[in-house]
């Protein structure tokens, strides 16, 4: 189970004003930190980073994980998908890949904490893909690909279990990617997930957001609007299953957001929320990155050679 | 909270039933592949409950009442259960059968909208009943009964569960 730990700062000094000699290095590490948070925002593989609200405070650290180095994310998802063919083609069989048949690059999933933070977010998604394949539904297919049913890798959490084939080409590309840290992966996986969720909850006590709250509850208000808060608003009006571009009291919702800084509070308190939730457990953030770092460098070698 | 409570608890003593009988009749297979652990306990039957090239969604456990996908889906509303139960906002386990390397993504809204609720991999179960949940159904809290669109996505999202 996560615990919640305590990060607030308390030294002696924290609340002195800095002595006149002390004041350059200050400058000069405020200046270091400033550059640093610059420079973690330029991606390597020039991604585009999801869309940030005004006066970003920076992204949660969970969340940060999930998108950590796309261009590896990428790498690693092609490279699975080309052994999961070649493993398929020595059994005779032909898989055909959704993610090598796409043209162009899918869109990354966008977290939604707090709801809408942009009109795009409130426009339903334009994309039809191919779906599955009709004429691959045979028993022997689904076995090659996944090996028998009674044979799984099961992980869990401490709400959640989760299970994936222990045999076929889809767990043998796997087993090239991570050889023997599969089920640890599975594991950070669920425990990352669960510990953003925590942090979530977390964030529904904290003062600081129930004032931002309060505050984004007199501008909707104000607007005509009443509502609870963002995610209640927007589940009573998804019940409608109506254009939500064309909903007053979405629109209003978004002013709101923007008028009282409603999405930089509620960040910045689930950022510290989700550092705490990772500072009870240093080695799933250090986990999560090494793995990804090694199926990376399996990934590499593997699609170079594939050349 | 649940509309269907006894639906639910009939399904899962189901699926308690079938996973006692699959176990006691796999019991004699053969041992896991090198590098890999696996355990007696972690045996969860697959195929059965969702069919090739399917993405299931549960009622209650695996093997309770489905609804199966063989592409995405807009809006869940509409949308029953074998048992006649109503899809939209009562998704509690959910199973990917893809035989194109499709993931399940799983949105709280219509659309695609409201963010996303969980995903699963090609392969990969999201077990009984241990979803998250705060008790009141559809509304964007948690993670069980919420989802109301269904989209398959090539497989990228390496966050997702398998």
């Amino acid at each position: 189970m996560l615990q919640l730990t305590d990060d607030t700062s308390g030294g002696p000094g924290d609340s002195q004003s800095p002595g006149r000699r002390l004041r350059l290095p200050i400058v000069l590490a405020l200046l270091f930190v400033a550059l640093t948070a610059a420079a973690s925002l330029v991606r390597p593989d020039g991604a585009t980073p999801r869309p940030a609200p005004p006066d970003d405070p920076g992204e949660p650290p969970i969340f940060a994980l999930f998108e950590h180095d796309p261009a590896a994310q990428r790498r690693i998802s092609v490279a699975n998908e080309r052994l999961v063919i070649d493993c398929m083609a020595r059994a005779g069989l032909r898989y055909e890949s959704a993610l090598l048949r796409q043209d162009g690059e899918p869109e990354p999933e966008q977290q939604q904490p707090f709801g809408p933070e942009s009109p795009d977010q409130l426009a339903p998604v334009e994309e039809s893909g191919p779906g599955e394949d009709p004429s691959l539904g045979t028993d022997d297919y689904l076995l090659a690909l996944y090996g028998p049913g009674d044979r799984r890798v099961t992980v869990r959490g401490a709400r959640m279990r989760v299970s994936g084939p222990a045999e076929g080409c889809v767990a043998e590309a796997t087993r090239r990617l991570l050889g023997d840290k599969r089920r640890r992966w599975m594991e950070v996986k669920v425990l990352l997930f669960e510990a953003a969720e925590d942090a979530r909850h977390d964030v529904e006590s904290d003062e600081e957001f129930h004032r931002a709250t309060r505050q984004w509850q007199g501008c909707m208000r104000g607007a005509g609007t009443p509502a609870e808060d963002p995610l209640a608003l927007l589940d009573s009006r998804l019940a409608h299953q109506t254009d939500l571009r064309e909903d007053p009291a979405m629109r209003a919702d978004l002013q709101c957001k923007r008028d009282t800084g409603y999405l930089t509070t509620a960040y910045t308190r689930l950022t510290v929320a989700q550092r705490h939730r990772l500072n009870a457990d240093p080695s799933l953030a250090a986990d999560w990155t090494r793995l990804l770092d090694r199926q990376d460098s399996v990934a590499r070698e593997l699609l170079t050679v594939g050349r | 909270m649940s509309r269907n409570l006894f639906a639910r608890i009939g399904g899962t003593a189901v699926a308690v039933a079938a996973l006692s009988v699959t176990m006691l009749a796999t019991s004699a297979s053969a041992g896991p592949p090198p590098g890999e652990d696996v355990t007696p306990n972690d045996v969860v039957p697959l195929g059965p409950y969702c069919a090739n090239g399917f993405h299931c969604v549960f009622l209650a456990g695996l093997g309770s009442a489905r609804h199966s996908y063989f592409n995405s889906d807009t809006n869940f509303a509409g949308d029953t259960f074998d048992d006649g139960t109503g899809v939209n906002n009562y998704v509690w386990s959910a199973s990917n059968s893809s035989t194109g390397g499709y993931e399940s993504h799983y949105y709280y809204g219509a659309n695609y909208s409201g963010g996303l609720v969980f995903c699963v991999n090609p392969g990969g179960e999201v077990v009984p009943s241990e979803l998250t949940d705060d008790g009141i159904d559809g509304n964007g809290v948690g993670r069980r009964d919420e989802a109301s669109s269904l989209r398959l996505r090539p497989g990228t999202t390496i966050s997702c569960f398998n």
